[in-house]
């Protein structure tokens, strides 16, 4: 997948994860949102290690860094147009 | 087949204060649809045009 | 504490340049019902609540809030960047320009800075989730005239994204007060079992 199209699903999966996140904070008994937020997680686990393997680290003091270089502070950073993917049409 | 419906009853109900029901999950918007709704609950959804 | 993470929660890309709306969008970063308010109210409001989930609530979404900040300096900064004298001038940025360049800085659309007088933190659980409430309100409605302010797609869609997180989040809110007064009407009934369902 190219850098778009995992940060693309990466954002997904992380903001499905904060809204049933919420719900969960009010609704704290209920075990089938409690099983598809640990599913989601568990998806974003896998793509956010993969995004860091390939495109460089997401946290600046758990990623893990380039060997030669602290590639944490490679640009772009979020705020700036060229980081970010289109969010498109439906997909 | 019973409709499901997205909230709760509201009981207990006193003078003076304000009450907004508790969410009863229906269903789950697609997970792309959600990103752009800004929400994964279809019933919290309140299109603005 | 917190922890940053290098992506947005929800993406800002935006292709054309619009001074003068990111003078009227600035007030949701820095206005009386933007998000550095949201965020530092929720966030103050943790010390003094009484329940886990009310707690949680308050901690999570005044650091949902966070992110909402990001997205809006984002935008604001992305509409601002290349410009020149002209172009500023025309766009009525210039007032805002002599004071900030083009950088973002936390003020209303009118040029109040931000300030600690637009939310409030009482220390008492109900009367700070009534507060909270009507600050999503708030928020909720701002966004609704910035987007009627603009045709362009690349910043209605963020807008339309932030305003649908406040209707969620008065939502949880919502859940949090009726959290609370069950949990204040126990204490007063001198409960000591918390799963007590009380029916009228």
């Amino acid at each position: 997948m190219d850098r778009d199209s995992i940060l693309k699903r990466l954002t997904v999966l992380d903001f499905l994860a904060v809204d049933l996140q919420l719900y969960l904070d009010s609704h704290p008994d209920c075990t089938d949102t409690i099983k598809k937020y640990n599913e989601v997680v568990s998806e974003a686990d896998g793509l956010r290690e993969q995004y860091e393997n390939l495109f460089g680290p997401l946290f600046s003091y758990r990623s893990y860094s380039k060997r030669d270089e602290f590639n944490w502070t490679d640009d772009p950073w979020p705020w700036e147009n060229s980081f970010n993917f289109e969010i498109g049409g439906e997909s | 087949m019973a409709e499901c419906k997205p909230y709760a009853d509201i009981t207990n109900v006193m003078l003076a204060q304000a009450y907004v029901p508790y969410q009863r999950i229906c269903t789950l918007m697609e997970p792309v649809a959600a990103l752009k709704a800004g929400t994964v609950f279809p019933e919290l959804v309140d299109v603005y045009k | 504490m917190w922890i940053y993470e290098k992506k947005q929660e929800f993406p800002v890309k935006i292709k054309k340049q619009d001074p003068a709306l990111a003078k009227l969008i600035i007030t949701q970063y820095g206005g009386p019902d933007g998000e550095l308010g949201a965020s530092l109210r929720y966030l103050s409001q943790r010390y003094a609540a009484v329940t886990p989930q009310s707690k949680a609530i308050l901690n999570d979404i005044g650091t949902e809030e966070l992110a909402h900040l990001e997205m809006i300096g984002s935008i604001c900064h992305q509409l601002s960047r290349d410009l020149d004298p002209a172009e500023i001038k025309a766009a009525g940025f210039d007032s805002y320009y002599v004071d900030h360049g083009t950088g973002v800085y936390p003020a209303s659309a009118a040029g109040v800075p931000f300030t600690a007088a637009y939310f409030q933190s009482k220390g008492d659980p109900l009367t700070d989730l009534y507060e909270n409430l009507a600050a999503e309100q708030k928020a909720r409605s701002t966004y609704e005239y910035l987007m009627r302010m603009t045709d362009d797609p690349d910043v209605l869609e963020p807008l339309r994204f932030l305003r649908e997180r406040e209707i969620v989040h008065f939502q949880r809110f919502g859940e949090a007060l009726e959290g609370v007064r069950e949990y204040l009407d126990h204490k007063r009934q001198f409960t000591v079992n918390k799963d007590m369902k009380k029916t009228k």
